[in-house]
C-alpha cells in the first residue's frame, strides 16, 4: 500500500544509500582495514566496495522485476505469504539491532569527549525521539532529510580531512602489496559491516516510479562510499602508519585531533568530529527506523507504519541499553551483523532472482 | 477551538522546558583552570604519602583574575603527588576551586629518571594517550634531572612560561638545531620503531631555558643524549630538517651557509657478503650569508668551492652521528630499517628476526650531499 505522496527520485534514492552506509563505521574502518591487511587496508576496503556494487546491482534487479512494490510486498508474490512474512520480519529485527547499536556507539563517544555528567538515557532518547517524529513523516520525508543533509555532512567533512594533509606520510603505505592475496580476501568480510545499510535499497526502490532508474544512482552511490571509505583508510595510515592505526578505537577521531590548526583560530577540532558524527548517525537510524516500522505493518497487515513509531522508541532505546560496555557492544556487533549484512546483501536477492526467474514472475 | 490551541501550545512549551533546561555539564569559563604544561617526575622517596605513589606531577596555569598590579606572577604552578598520571591530574579537583580543563595543554616535560625507569615510561604515555582532553599535537620534551624544575623557570624575555618554551620549538622551520616533537610523533615512533625514540632534550637554567640536545630511548629506556649539533645532523638524516645554517671554514674565515629546504633521499646500493649498503643523498639549497669584507664571493668558482666545503661539513657531521647511532646506542633511530620495510619488503624480511645486531654490524651508510649556493646576499 502506497500512498500517493510518497515517491523518491532517483537522486534521493542515492542519497539514501550514501547516508545509511555512512555511520559509525567511518570512524573505525581504517583500524579494522590496517589490522587485517596492514599497509595494504586500503586495498581490502576498494575489493569490499567492488563486491557490494554487485550486491547492489541485484537488488536494484530484483526490484524492479516489481515495479511500485516492496520487498514486504514481491516476496509474498515470490515465496508465499508466511517465509515472506518471516522474512520481513526478521529484516525488521535485524534492523532494529542495527539502530540499537548506532544509537549506543553515539551516545558512547558522545559521553566520553562532551556530555560527561549529561545521563545516558537523555542522550539516547532525544537521538532516538527526533528521528521518530522524521520517521512519522513517511518515505517522502525520509528522502528529503537525506537529500537535505548530505553536503551539510560531506563539505565540512572534506575540509576537516584535507586540514590534515601536513600529517601524511605517503610512504607509510609501502610496501604495497606484499600482503597474500589469500588473507586480503578473509579479512573482507570483516570488512563487510561498514557497509551494512545497502539493504534499504529492498524497501525504498519499491517507492520509485521507474524502478530501472534505480540502477545509475545506486552504483554511483556505492562507489562514492567506496571511494570515500577508501580514501579514509588512506589518509589514516599514511597519518599514522599501519602499526598505530590498529591501535586506535577510532583512528579517524584521532586523526581530526591530531591536526592543528595554523595560527590557532580554532585549536582543536573536537566539536567538529562529534557533529560530523550526529550526522551520520542520524541519518542512518532515520532510514533504517521507517524500514523497521514498515515491516512490522506490513507483518500485522495494517494499512499505516505511523503507530508503530513512537512503541519502537522505547524498544530501541531498551536493546541499545543491553551492552554494559563498548567491548560488549562491538562484540555484539560483530557476532551478529557479518552474518545477517551476508545473508540480506548476497544470499536473499540471489536466492529471490533465480526463483522469481524460474517462475516468471514479475515482469523482466 | 482558540482557547483550546493556545492550551495546546503552552503544553508544548511547558514539555519542550523539560528537555532544554537541564545542561548537567555546563562549566562556566571562571570555573576552568587551564593547565597549559604538565611535568611528570619519579616521586621522591621523602616526597611520598603511601607507598604506591609512583608519580609528582607538576603544572602551570596562567593566572586570570584581573586585578594584576605591578610585578605580581602572571602564572602559578602546583604540584601533586600519586600513583597514576590521571589520578594526579584529577587530584587537582581537591586542592582548587575551579575545575581543571587540559584542552589547551600545550606540552609535556618528562623527569630524567622516567625515563629510565620502563615501566612507569609506558604508563605515562598510554595514560595521556589514551585521555580525551589531551591533544595529539602537544610538544613533549625530556628535562635532564627532574621535570619540577621547569616550572620554577621566571622567564626574562616573556611574560608567560609555556608561549616562551612552545615559541622556541616552533622555530624549528627556521633552524635544524631544534627538534619538535609532538605526542602523536612519539606513540608513531615508540609503535613502529619498538620502543626507540629521539625526544628533545630542554635545559632549565634560572631566568630561561635552553633547548639543546636530544635524549635517545631504546626499548622504552633513555640511554643516551645527543648534543647540539649532533640533533642537526639527525633533522637531516631524518628529513626532517627545513632551515638552518652551516658554518664552513674558507679562506681562513667562517663563512654561515643559510638553507631554506632540505631533502634526503634513501637509496639502496648494494648487498654484498650479507652486508646491507646504503646511500644517504641529501640535498639543499641556500645563500651565504657572511664573507670577509673587500673579498668578492660571486664567483662560481669560488662558490663551488664553498659548496664542496658545506657538502663535507654536512657528510662528516651525519656520518658521524650514523656510528654513534651504530656503535655507541646500538638503536635503529636513523630510517634503516623504516626504509628497508618499505621498499625492499623482501630483503627485510630476511634480517627482520635479529634486526639489532644487524644494524649494528652490517650495515653500511654512505652520505652524499648535493649543496647549492645561489645567492650570496647584497655584497658582491
Amino acid at each position: 500500500m502506497i500512498r500517493n505522496n510518497d515517491a523518491i527520485s532517483p537522486y534521493q534514492i542515492a542519497m539514501i544509500i550514501i547516508m545509511t552506509v555512512t555511520s559509525v563505521g567511518v570512524f573505525s574502518i581504517a583500524g579494522y582495514a590496517a589490522e587485517a591487511a596492514g599497509p595494504d587496508g586500503w586495498l581490502v576496503v576498494a575489493i569490499t566496495g567492488a563486491l557490494n556494487v554487485l550486491a547492489v546491482l541485484m537488488i536494484v534487479r530484483l526490484n524492479s522485476r516489481f515495479p511500485g512494490k516492496t520487498f514486504a510486498e514481491y516476496s509474498q508474490t515470490i515465496m508465499g505469504t508466511i517465509p515472506s512474512k518471516i522474512l520481513t520480519f526478521l529484516f525488521a529485527v535485524y534492523f532494529l539491532l542495527f539502530i540499537a547499536h548506532e544509537t549506543r556507539a553515539f551516545t558512547e563517544i558522545v559521553k566520553m569527549f562532551l556530555l560527561f555528567r549529561t545521563p545516558t538515557e537523555v542522550i539516547m532518547l532525544s537521538l532516538i525521539l527526533v528521528c521518530t517524529y522524521i520517521v512519522r513523516g513517511g518515505v517522502e520525508c525520509i528522502g528529503r532529510i537525506n537529500e537535505l543533509i548530505f553536503p551539510i555532512l560531506f563539505i565540512p567533512f572534506f575540509i576537516v580531512l584535507m586540514f590534515g594533509f601536513p600529517l601524511m606520510d605517503f610512504s607509510n603505505l609501502r610496501p604495497v602489496l606484499q600482503t597474500t592475496p589469500a588473507k586480503i580476501l578473509t579479512a573482507v568480510p570483516e570488512l563487510m559491516i561498514n557497509f551494512g545499510g545497502i539493504e534499504v535499497l529492498f524497501f525504498y526502490i519499491g517507492y520509485m516510479k521507474d524502478p530501472k532508474k534505480a540502477y545509475k544512482p545506486a552504483v554511483l552511490a556505492v562507489i562514492f562510499i567506496t571511494l570515500f571509505l577508501t580514501a579514509i583508510t588512506v589518509f589514516c595510515t599514511a597519518a599514522f602508519g599501519s602499526k598505530v592505526t590498529t591501535q586506535f578505537i577510532w583512528p579517524l577521531v584521532n586523526y581530526i585531533r591530531a591536526i592543528s590548526l595554523p595560527g590557532l583560530f580554532i585549536e582543536s577540532l573536537d566539536g567538529v568530529i562529534l557533529s560530523l558524527w550526529m550526522l551520520t548517525v542520524f541519518t542512518t537510524i532515520v532510514s533504517a527506523y521507517y524500514i523497521v516500522s514498515y515491516s512490522i505493518s506490513k507483518v500485522v497487515g495494517t494499512k499505516e507504519q505511523k503507530q508503530y513509531v513512537l512503541p519502537l522508541a522505547i524498544v530501541i532505546y531498551y536493546i541499545a541499553l543491553q551492552p554494559d560496555s563498548l567491548a560488549e557492544l562491538y562484540k555484539w556487533g560483530g557476532a551478529i551483523f557479518p552474518y545477517t549484512i551476508s545473508f540480506f546483501l548476497y544470499v536473499l536477492p540471489i536466492v529471490l532472482l533465480l526463483i522469481a526467474k524460474q517462475r516468471k514472475l514479475g515482469v523482466s | 477551538m482558540k482557547a483550546k490551541k493556545s492550551v495546546r501550545l503552552i503544553a508544548v512549551m511547558t514539555l519542550c522546558m523539560l528537555f532544554t533546561t537541564g545542561c548537567w555539564d555546563k562549566i562556566e569559563i571562571e570555573d576552568r583552570l587551564f593547565v597549559l604544561a604538565i611535568g611528570v617526575d619519579k616521586v621522591k622517596k621523602e616526597e611520598q604519602h603511601v607507598t604506591e605513589d609512583r608519580y609528582t606531577l607538576s603544572f602551570v596555569a596562567p593566572v586570570v583574575s584581573e586585578d594584576k598590579e605591578g610585578p605580581a606572577p602572571t602564572f602559578n604552578t602546583y604540584q601533586v603527588v600519586n600513583n597514576s598520571v590521571i589520578m594526579s591530574l584529577s587530584q587537582l579537583l581537591e586542592r582548587f576551586s575551579q575545575k581543571q580543563f587540559f584542552g589547551h595543554t600545550r606540552a609535556i616535560f618528562f623527569g630524567e629518571d622516567i625515563m629510565k625507569d620502563e615501566k612507569l615510561f609506558k604508563k605515562v604515555v598510554d595514560g595521556i594517550s589514551r585521555y580525551h582532553e589531551l591533544h595529539n599535537s602537544m610538544y613533549i620534551y625530556v628535562v635532564p634531572g627532574r621535570a619540577e624544575d621547569v616550572f620554577k623557570v621566571k622567564p626574562k624575555y616573556d611574560k608567560l612560561l609555556m608561549p616562551y618554551i612552545t615559541g622556541i620549538t616552533e622555530n624549528s622551520d627556521y633552524t635544524s638545531n631544534i627538534l619538535k616533537l609532538t605526542l602523536s610523533d612519539v606513540i608513531i615512533s615508540l609503535t613502529d620503531q619498538k620502543g626507540g625514540l629521539v625526544i628533545p632534550r630542554l635545559i632549565p637554567e634560572k631566568e630561561d631555558v635552553n633547548m639543546s640536545g636530544a635524549g635517545v630511548i631504546k626499548d622504552y629506556k633513555l640511554i643516551g643524549y645527543l648534543e647540539d649539533k649532533e640533533v642537526g645532523a639527525y633533522n637531516r638524516l631524518m628529513n626532517k630538517a627545513k632551515g638552518g645554517y652551516v658554518s664552513v671554514e674558507y679562506n681562513g674565515a667562517a663563512v654561515a651557509f643559510r638553507h631554506f629546504t632540505f631533502r634526503r633521499d634513501i637509496k639502496l646500493s648494494k648487498v654484498e657478503d650479507g652486508k646491507i649498503y646504503l646511500n644517504y643523498n641529501m640535498e639543499t639549497e641556500g645563500s651565504i650569508e657572511e664573507y670577509i669584507l673587500g673579498q668578492k664571493i660571486l664567483d662560481d668558482v669560488l662558490i663551488r668551492e664553498v659548496e664542496k666545503k658545506v657538502e663535507k661539513n654536512i657528510e662528516t657531521e651525519s656520518e658521524k652521528l650514523i656510528k654513534k647511532f651504530q656503535k655507541e646506542f646500538g638503536v635503529d633511530l636513523i630510517g634503516v630499517g623504516d626504509y628497508l620495510s618499505k621498499y625492499q619488503p623482501k630483503l627485510f624480511k630476511t634480517i627482520e628476526g635479529d634486526y639489532d645486531t644487524y644494524f649494528i654490524n652490517n650495515i653500511e651508510i654512505k652520505v652524499t650531499a648535493d649543496a647549492h649556493i645561489r645567492r650570496v646576499g647584497f655584497i658582491r
